[in-house]
This record gives structure tokens, sequence and C-alpha cells, in this order.
């Protein structure tokens, strides 16, 4: 052997051995399954993640393991992990090798996540699986979202009654109401209609923060939706002699989304629209199809922002530094919100705007597929900000 | 501030009877003087216990029930009510916080008819109660 090919050789062994190292060290378990589903290689992380001996399972299918004599306890953890994994394979596809999932394992939460990896030509892919425990993760989660709850219940309270008995006042059910008083009680109104939205807008973020935004996946019907949440703008959009354009053609394939979370989306963008912009101006909706998605454009000849506001338009609380935008007040958390809500549906979202002249924000939602799942997967990573 | 239950006009003899369980009181005084208004007969309870014994003394025509209380939830309530034979034709709508889109499903789950989202307008109150009792035959 040449003196080259042997240093390329003691490289490359040296190479294996640090990446062979690292595997091992890494605190998740990462098990490979190679043809027929054979355990080709698993870390020592297997042991304290999964609860499966490592000696258990080289060279052996989660079958095996199963079938084997090694007590229950282990044969039910392999029951478990082997069903997250064949329901894992089926949602993998040539443009998806990704997958992920959480599943509970003997009183643990496991986040796993399956990827399709192509060692060779001309042979099948392995599956790469990473299985993280996030037990104590799940369990801070589930006492956040309690406290959430209790809080929406406890703030909505005295808002009901509030609201209740100002209407009821407003409505003469108890007695005539002299016009100051009827003035007064109006502004009372309109100011806990304001209290109200951003108690449901801090409970949104609120939720977004904790990672725990349930959304409900089914297929909608776009220019439905679109339908629904109009009508809501029809005085102001009169009152301020506003011109509405609609673009949405009924043919549009069906996407894939959360309805009451997609309504609430448009709703902050149209209700932005309307708000910054002034009298005889125009406001539309826009709907297309892009690239395999849905692409939605709300625009307004309004306000504008300015491309250093645009940068930081959608987090959150922030408004931008501008009179007139001060002058007609909002509480900041609406667009944070609608960026949430699109990303959650795998989408992305952006502004298109000038300074004085209007704003068109856009956002893309993913078409309903065959084999779509039911609900969403936890979202991943680091926190939405 | 007066704090005994605002009275309305006597309702007629054979009007709809409405059991409203709510632990709040001032919600509970809210939606019985909005229904009564409306013509409606209204019982209330203040917790899920209470809230099953009048059902199964007055039999009403709808149940408005607040999921969170004190000593039984709405949910126990509502499963409860529906395994015994007297009750089980009742339907139950719950009160909840608007975005507890879990705690909504959970009521459905266990056999309520509807939801009704907090907070409400009066006037909503009334015609999502009117809707309630004709879509189920009760009107």
């Amino acid at each position: 052997m040449s003196i080259e090919k042997a240093r390329l050789l003691e490289q490359t062994r040296r190479r294996a051995i640090q990446l062979e190292s690292i595997v091992e060290s890494i605190t998740d378990a990462v098990i490979v399954f190679g043809p027929e589903d054979r355990i080709a290689s698993a870390n020592p992380a297997v042991r304290h993640v999964l609860g499966l001996p490592l000696e258990l399972c080289l060279g052996v299918r989660l079958h095996d393991i199963i079938a084997q004599e090694c007590g229950r306890e282990v044969a039910d953890r392999a029951q478990v992990i082997s069903l997250a994994f064949e329901s894992s394979r089926q949602k993998m596809q040539q443009d998806a090798p990704k997958v992920k999932c959480r599943f509970e394992l003997s009183g643990q939460v496991i986040d796993a996540s399956f990827v399709l990896v192509n060692w060779k030509e001309g042979q099948p892919p392995d599956i790469v699986a990473i299985f993280r425990d996030v037990t104590r993760q799940a369990h801070i989660d589930r006492i956040k979202e309690e406290f959430i709850s209790v809080a929406a219940h406890e703030l909505r309270t005295p808002l009901t009654v509030l609201q209740g008995y100002t209407e009821l006042l407003l409505s003469e059910s108890v007695g005539k109401v002299a016009p100051m008083q009827e003035r007064f009680l109006k502004t009372i109104k309109a100011n806990l209609e304001r209290l109200a939205e951003l108690v449901t807008n801090l409970l949104d973020i609120s939720r977004v923060e904790a990672g725990t935004l349930q959304l409900n996946f089914e297929e909608l019907c776009l220019p439905n939706l679109v339908a629904e949440v109009l009508p809501a703008f029809q005085a102001e959009i009169e009152q301020k002699g506003l011109t509405l354009v609609v673009e949405v053609p009924r043919n549009l394939p069906v996407i894939w989304g959360d309805q009451s979370r997609l309504a609430q989306l448009l709703n902050n963008l149209m209700s932005n629209a309307c708000k910054y912009t002034p009298g005889g101006g125009q406001i539309g909706i826009m709907a297309r199809q892009v690239n395999g998605q849905i692409q939605v454009d709300v625009m307004d000849t309004g306000v504008g922002i300015s491309l250093q506001d645009q940068e930081q338009i959608f987090s959150r609380f922030f408004r931008a530094d501008n009179p007139l935008i001060r002058e007609i007040g909002g509480s900041g958390l609406g667009l944070s919100i609608a960026k949430s809500i699109v990303v959650l549906h795998g989408g992305e979202i952006w502004v298109d705007s000038e300074l004085g002249s209007g704003s068109t924000f856009s956002f893309t939602l993913p078409l309903a597929r065959e084999g779509s799942p039911d609900t969403m997967d936890p979202p991943e990573g680091p926190r939405l900000s | 501030m007066a704090s005994a239950l605002i009275e309305t006009d006597k309702v007629e003899a054979n009007a709809t009877k409405i059991l409203v369980a709510e632990d709040d009181k001032d919600i509970r005084e809210l939606i019985s003087f909005t229904l009564r208004l409306a013509g409606y007969d209204v019982w209330t309870a203040s917790d899920g216990v209470e809230a099953i014994e009048l059902a199964q003394e007055i039999l009403p025509d709808l149940i408005l029930m607040d999921v969170r209380m004190p000593r039984m939830t709405g949910y126990a309530a509502c499963e409860i009510m529906k395994q015994k034979e007297s009750l089980q034709d009742i339907p139950i709508v719950f009160l909840s916080a608007k975005g507890q889109e879990a705690e909504i499903q959970q009521g459905i789950d266990v056999g309520a008819e509807a939801y009704i989202l907090k907070p409400f307008a009066p006037v909503e109150l009334m015609s999502q109660v009117k809707d309630l009792l004709s879509a189920v035959g009760r009107e």
C-alpha cells in the first residue's frame, strides 16, 4: 500500500472513531434502523432514555426484542417504540423525509424524530431515529397551560359581568337612560371591549409562549372563511367610505388549517387594514395559488410602515413610532399572534409597505394533501418570537 | 349596592324552564335577569351537586352550566346527568371562556349540546338560548 493510501486510511479511521465517540456521548438515544428494520447501531443513551439494554438492541429488529424473553418491562417499551416507528414511517414521503412524534413510554414523555438517510445509491435508505426524554418539559407545559386556563376564566368572569350589566343598562331594561348617562355608558362599553380584546390577545400570546397553543386542523375552503370574516367590517368600511376589493376565487384548492385561528388571523389583518387607512382609501384581500401553496394578500392604502419599523412589525408589543399610529391605538400584539398562527400552519408571513402609501401583508398556507395528519406535531425547537 | 336577586315580573305558568349552574354570584344573577327578561322561568344552582339535585326536582327544558365550579365541575355534573334516565334528554349548554378549545371539546365529548362563550352580550345570550331551545324542539 502506498504511503498516500495508508495516510488516507488512517485519517478515515480516526474520523470514524471521532464520529463514533460523538454519537456515544450524545444524551439523546440514537438508533439507526438498517435493512429489514434491523438495528444497525445504537448509542448507550438508549438505556436511560428508552429503557432498552444496549446489548439487546444490536442487529435485531424491535419485533425481536418484543418476542424475546427479556422481561415484560422491556417488551412493553419495545412495543410502544415500535408503534411510534411504524406510524412515523407511514408518514414519510420523498419530499418530507423527516417525521416527528411524541409518545408516552412507561410514564416518560419522549419526543422522537425519524429521518430517511440514503447512504448508498441503489440501496434502500436507512432510518435514523433520535429519542429525547422531555418528561420534565411536558410537565412544566401542563402546569403553564393550567395556569393560563385559570387566568382566562378569572379574567373573563368580571368582564362578563361588566359587559352584561352595561349592555342591560344601555338597552333600558331597568329604566330609562338620560343622554349623558347613555354617553358615559357607551364609553364604558367601548373600553370594556378593548379590555376584552386585550385579555384575549394576552392569553393567546401566553399560549404561544408556553408552546401550548393547540390547533385543530381540517380541510377548509378559504373563500368561505373570508366571507365569514368580512361582514364584521361592513360598518367601519361604510362609515369611513373605504373601497373594499375582494379577489378570492371560488375555485381555490382546499387548504389545511384551523378554522378559528385562521379566522382570527384574517380578522387581525383586516382590522389593521381598516384601522390604519384614512377615509376614502382602499382595502383589499386577494388569494391565489403560488408554488403549491395558497398566498393571501391583505392590502390597504393607509399610513404605511417605514422600512425600519418593518423589521420589527411582527414583534410582541411593537407599535410603530409614528404619531398617526399612536393616535389610533392598539395593543401591539395582533401581528405577533398573526405570525405565530401562520408559522404554526407551516406558512410564512411578510409585509410590503411604503410609508405614506399603504401596506400589503402576505402569508402562505399549505394545501390539504391526502394523508395529512389530524393534529399538528408538537412545535419544535426554540420558542416562536 | 343591592345584593338581592333582581326580580322581574312573574313569568307565565307554562314558561320554558331553564336551570343555570354558575358559581359566580354576579354572573348567575346577570344570566337569570337576562333570561327572565326574555320570559323564561329561571332556576339557579351554584355548583354541580346542587345542579343535579335541582335538575331532578324541576326537570328543566335546558341547562346552562359553567365549566369551572367548586365541589363538582361542569363536566362531572354533565356526565352524571347523562347517566340518569330522568335527566339524560335535557340539553346541556356549557359556558366557557373563549380560547378554551380543549375545554369546549371535552364538554362536547361528555354530551353537551353546545357551548356559549364568555363574555357574551345579554342579547346574544337570549338569541342563542332561543335558537338552542327551538333546535331541540322545546320552545
